[in-house]
Formats: C-alpha cells, sequence, structure tokens
C-alpha cells in the first residue's frame, strides 16, 4: 500500500516538475506591442510593419494554442516564443516608425498644404486668363478640391490621409503646370519672329513718317504707331483659342502675320459699330493652310477662312470673336480715325518673354 | 479494508488530478469572437475605430488568459468567463453605437447633399447677375469650371453613398462645400467691384 501512495507521489511529483512552462508573460508583452503600435498609429503611419507584427501575433497564438492542445509531456513552446519575440521586435519597429512619421506629418502636410496653395495662387495668376484646354482646366480644378479634402483630414487630426490626398493633389497641379507651361514655350518659340516684325514694322514707320497697328495677343493690347512712335493703346479681344496661329475657318483663332487694312466699314456696311478689314488670307496663310492638309493637320474639306477684322462691340472682358481682334466703340472711334486703308496691320503672338509679360502684368495688378 | 478505501480515494484524486483542467468556455468565446465580427462588419472600424480597436486588444488578452489557464495544471476560467461576457457585452454596445453614428452621418450627408446643392445653385445665380466687363467677366469664365467641378464631386459623392462609403461622402461633400462657399465669395467680391461702374 505504501508502495502505491509513495509511486503515485513521485508520479506527482515528475509531473509537476515536468509540466512545460506556459509563455504567459511572452504573449502578454507581445500583445502589448500590438496595442502600443497600434495606439501610436502604426496601422495608419507604418501600415506594412504593423500588418506584420499582427501576423507574427496571431502565428504565436495559433502556435500555443496547438500545443496546448497536445499531452503536457509532448508539448513545444519554442515557436510560440518565436513567434512572439519576433512580434515584439517588429512591433517596436514599427511603433518607433509610426511615432516619427505621426511628430513629422502633422508639420509636412502644413507645409505641403501651404506650398501647393501658392501654386495654386501662381498657377491662377499665370495661366487663369490663358486659354488652357478644357481637361486641363478641370483636373486642375480637381485638385483643388482635393486639396480642400485633405484640409478637412488634417482638421480631424486624420493626417496619414490629408498626407495621400495632397499627394494626389501635388501630382495633379504638377502635371497641369508642366502641361500649361509646355503650352507657353511652344507659344513662345516664335517671339524671335514676332519681335523682328513688330520691329521692322516700327522702324518703317519711322522712316516712312507713315502709320502702323501692332496687335500685341499675349498683352491683349492693340497699339497705333505714327512715326515710328507709339501714339494710341487700346484694350484687345480675340477668338477663344487665339493662343495658336490660324490654320482655318471656324477654328476661331487669331492669325499672326503681316497685313494691311483693305476696307474700312462702318453703319449698315457692319454689324460691330465699325471694323476694319484686313487681307486675310494673305500669301503666307495660303502657304501654310496648303502645308498644313498636306501634312494633314487640316482637311481639305476646311476652308481657309476669312473676314478676319478689328471691329467694335469689345470690351466685354473675354475672348469672344470667330478669330477678329474687338475693341470697344470707344477705341473704334479712335483708330477709325487715326488708320486709312493700305495701314499695315501686324499680329504677333507677343513683342515680348513670357517672363516680362509676368512681371508687367504683376505689376499692374499691384497697381504700380 | 481500510487500505483499499484509501488507495482507492488515492487513485480517484490523482486520475481527477490529471484531468481535473476545467472546461475551456469554447462557447462564450465563440460568441465574443461572433459580436466582435459583427461589430466590424457593422463598420465599427470605421466609424468607432478607437472602441474597436479596444476590444481587439480586450479580445487579445483574453485569448490569453485562456491560454494561460489551459497551459496549467489546474486550469480555472472562471474569471476568463466573467471577462468574456463583459466583453461580448461592449461589443454589442459597439455595435449598436455605429449603427447609431451611422443614422448621425446619413442624417448629415443628406443635409450637406440639399445645402451644397443649393449653394451651387446660388452660385450659378450669381454667374447670371456677374458683369461682363473686363476682368470680371473673365474671372466669372474660370468660375464656371470650378463650379462644374463641384457638380462633378456632388455626383461622385452620391455614387459613394450608393456603395455605401458613408465617411468617403461626408468628405466629399464637406470639401464640395468649402468650394462652393468660396466660388460664392469671390463672385460676390466680383459683383461688388463692379457695382456702380
Amino acid at each position: 500500500m505504501a508502495v502505491i501512495v509513495l509511486l503515485l507521489l513521485a508520479v506527482s511529483i515528475y509531473v509537476y516538475n515536468r509540466w512545460p512552462e506556459s509563455p504567459v508573460l511572452e504573449m502578454k508583452a507581445a500583445g502589448n506591442t500590438v496595442a502600443l503600435a497600434r495606439d501610436a498609429g502604426a496601422d495608419k503611419y507604418a501600415p506594412d510593419l504593423f500588418r506584420e507584427t499582427c501576423k507574427l501575433y496571431d502565428s504565436a497564438m495559433v502556435y500555443w494554442k496547438t500545443e496546448n492542445k497536445r499531452f503536457f509531456l509532448n508539448r513545444d513552446y519554442q515557436k510560440t516564443l518565436s513567434y512572439a519575440r519576433q512580434t515584439g521586435e517588429t512591433g517596436m519597429k514599427a511603433y518607433e516608425k509610426a511615432r516619427k512619421k505621426a511628430g513629422s506629418v502633422h508639420h509636412t502636410t502644413a507645409e505641403t498644404l501651404a506650398e501647393l496653395e501658392k501654386i495654386m495662387e501662381d498657377f491662377k495668376q499665370v495661366y487663369g486668363s490663358l486659354p488652357l484646354p478644357k481637361k486641363l482646366r478641370e483636373n486642375f480644378n480637381q485638385a483643388a478640391m482635393i486639396i480642400s479634402e485633405a484640409k478637412l483630414a488634417r482638421e480631424k487630426g486624420d493626417f496619414h490621409i490629408a498626407e495621400a490626398k495632397l499627394e494626389k493633389a501635388e501630382k495633379m497641379v504638377m502635371e497641369a503646370e508642366k502641361k500649361a507651361r509646355k503650352m507657353i514655350d511652344d507659344y513662345f518659340v516664335s517671339l524671335p519672329q514676332w519681335t523682328s516684325m513688330a520691329e521692322e514694322a516700327v522702324n518703317r514707320s519711322a522712316a516712312q513718317h507713315s502709320t502702323v497697328v501692332i496687335v500685341d495677343k499675349m498683352a491683349r493690347k492693340c497699339r497705333i504707331y505714327k512715326s515710328g512712335k507709339q501714339a494710341a493703346e487700346f484694350d484687345a479681344e480675340f477668338g477663344p483659342n487665339w493662343m495658336t496661329q490660324k490654320m482655318r475657318k471656324g477654328d476661331q483663332a487669331t492669325p499672326e502675320g503681316l497685313y494691311t487694312i483693305v476696307q474700312k466699314k462702318e453703319k449698315r456696311r457692319t454689324i460691330y459699330y465699325k471694323a476694319l478689314l484686313i487681307n486675310y488670307p494673305n500669301n503666307e496663310d495660303r502657304i501654310r493652310y496648303q502645308r498644313n492638309i498636306a501634312d494633314g493637320k487640316v482637311s481639305a474639306r476646311h476652308d481657309i477662312g476669312g473676314s478676319i477684322e478689328i471691329h467694335g462691340h469689345g470690351g466685354r472682358g473675354f475672348d469672344w470673336t470667330n478669330g477678329c481682334v474687338a475693341l470697344s466703340n470707344k477705341d473704334m472711334d479712335v483708330i477709325f480715325s487715326m488708320v486709312s486703308e493700305n495701314t499695315p496691320v501686324v499680329i504677333v503672338g507677343s513683342v515680348e518673354p513670357f517672363e516680362k509679360y509676368l512681371k508687367n502684368a504683376k505689376k499692374k495688378q499691384n497697381g504700380e | 479494508m481500510k487500505n483499499k478505501f484509501v488507495l482507492g480515494f488515492v487513485m480517484i484524486s490523482f486520475v481527477v488530478m490529471l484531468s481535473s483542467c476545467a472546461k475551456v468556455p469554447q462557447a462564450e468565446l465563440d460568441a465574443l469572437t461572433a459580436a466582435i465580427e459583427d461589430a466590424r462588419a457593422a463598420g465599427a472600424d470605421v466609424f468607432l475605430p478607437v472602441e474597436f480597436a479596444a476590444l481587439q486588444d480586450s479580445m487579445n488578452a483574453i485569448n490569453t488568459m485562456v491560454e494561460e489557464q489551459k497551459g496549467k495544471l489546474f486550469g480555472n476560467f472562471k474569471a476568463v468567463s466573467g471577462k468574456i461576457a463583459e466583453l461580448t457585452a461592449t461589443a454589442t454596445t459597439v455595435k449598436d453605437n455605429v449603427e447609431a453614428r451611422k443614422v448621425e452621418v446619413k442624417d448629415e450627408i443628406d443635409n450637406l447633399m440639399v445645402e451644397v446643392s443649393t449653394l451651387v445653385g446660388e452660385a450659378k445665380g450669381l454667374v447670371a447677375k456677374a458683369p461682363r466687363g473686363k476682368e470680371g467677366a473673365a474671372a466669372v469664365e474660370a468660375i464656371k469650371t470650378e463650379i462644374g467641378v463641384v457638380e462633378t464631386a456632388i455626383s461622385e459623392a452620391a455614387g459613394k453613398l450608393e456603395s455605401g462609403d458613408l465617411m468617403g461622402t461626408l468628405d466629399q461633400l464637406k470639401a464640395a462645400k468649402e468650394k462652393v462657399t468660396a466660388i460664392t465669395t469671390e463672385l460676390t467680391d466680383v459683383i461688388a467691384k463692379y457695382k456702380g461702374r
């Protein structure tokens, strides 16, 4: 009897000593690390590391459960311990990264927001009055909406959402900026030609004591020179597609080139108060038109167009003509009295580089 | 006889000792897991993220407690059962709160939808009244495209609402409201600038 009791006692002691130690502390520590990382915003600011941490924790838990189902003598918690340790290490990395990012994202989003708002303002100032393609303008406005959303996200403390939205908006704004800049660069390729055309016309006016009309599309001005000196300057409006060279009838572009007034119209001869008909298309326009047809840029079905005038009913503040140059009726009265048939009309894209034009526009805006 | 009785007692005690592990409250655990899953399905991670994270952390703690007891020679699940019941009730409350928050957000969306649409209508009315001279008209032309973007945002928001993205809808409408309010201010300024000219 005593032997049996002793045997049972020995078995009990053996069982007690061989009972494997459960990785409770390690698993509690791993769980705490997951919570710590999440509280620091690791799910937002270090999502990859946080996902990895959660996976490791789940694996540790699965192995723990599996081992607990086995007979106690066969239990081995090594894998559980290993995964618990990895959870702790990766979780701390996620925590550190998130803490660092959360601390900086508050400032970086504020900076990016301010930068983007400045770029948007500059964009409006620089390109606001230019006939940008509709799609480009829509993208720009879409970016403005996304910036508003980012602002709201910041106010709510969702800095990671604000950051993502600002990143998207920045891309869109930069793309719009790039395309608009390219459009300007392409437009100004002809600047040397334009300036020499305008200079020659003014010099001729000086040499011959004659009158010449110079239309500067970028500056939106129509200037009269008498004997090489500027005698008058008027605000002008053009067709909506004034930034392109006129190629055909109905393209709503204002032509560029050397022309002459072929007819002065008033009263019943024009519906635009008073008008100065110029000789568009001239020879150069015809040659270009034929070349464009040959190159497939213009369909042969399209006419080259005509009836380009400097006429009244302007002063509307936007580009509305079908390619003509529109002045206010008051200005038409003045120009009408200063020019005659055969007066040269030089229409150019600009007489100064874009940067200088911008500087002048800013000065004017600031009332300098 | 006495010896046999003692031996029997010792044997039974030993068997009980080895197999006395208390029963894991599996049904309660399953119910808790289901309650947390219900809260997630209701959108707790989106609408009440802090509360939902707390639920997950508590669930992890409970799992640890369960395994801790399972690993013991004399496991005791009494305390764990109490915690499970407590957390199950919390999960149900979180789910109910999510539903209540959803109703709030939906109401806010409905109001904003009407408000933003009204503001767009007002902005369009101001466009019609805006002056057509000089820079004023140029600004008005630019503003027209901006109104178009707000209108697109409203229809996008309606699409998001249909797909169940309430928070996305709300954020988009708030941004649209801010934009259209800015447009209205700009238009009012343009009108004021040219008033009486």
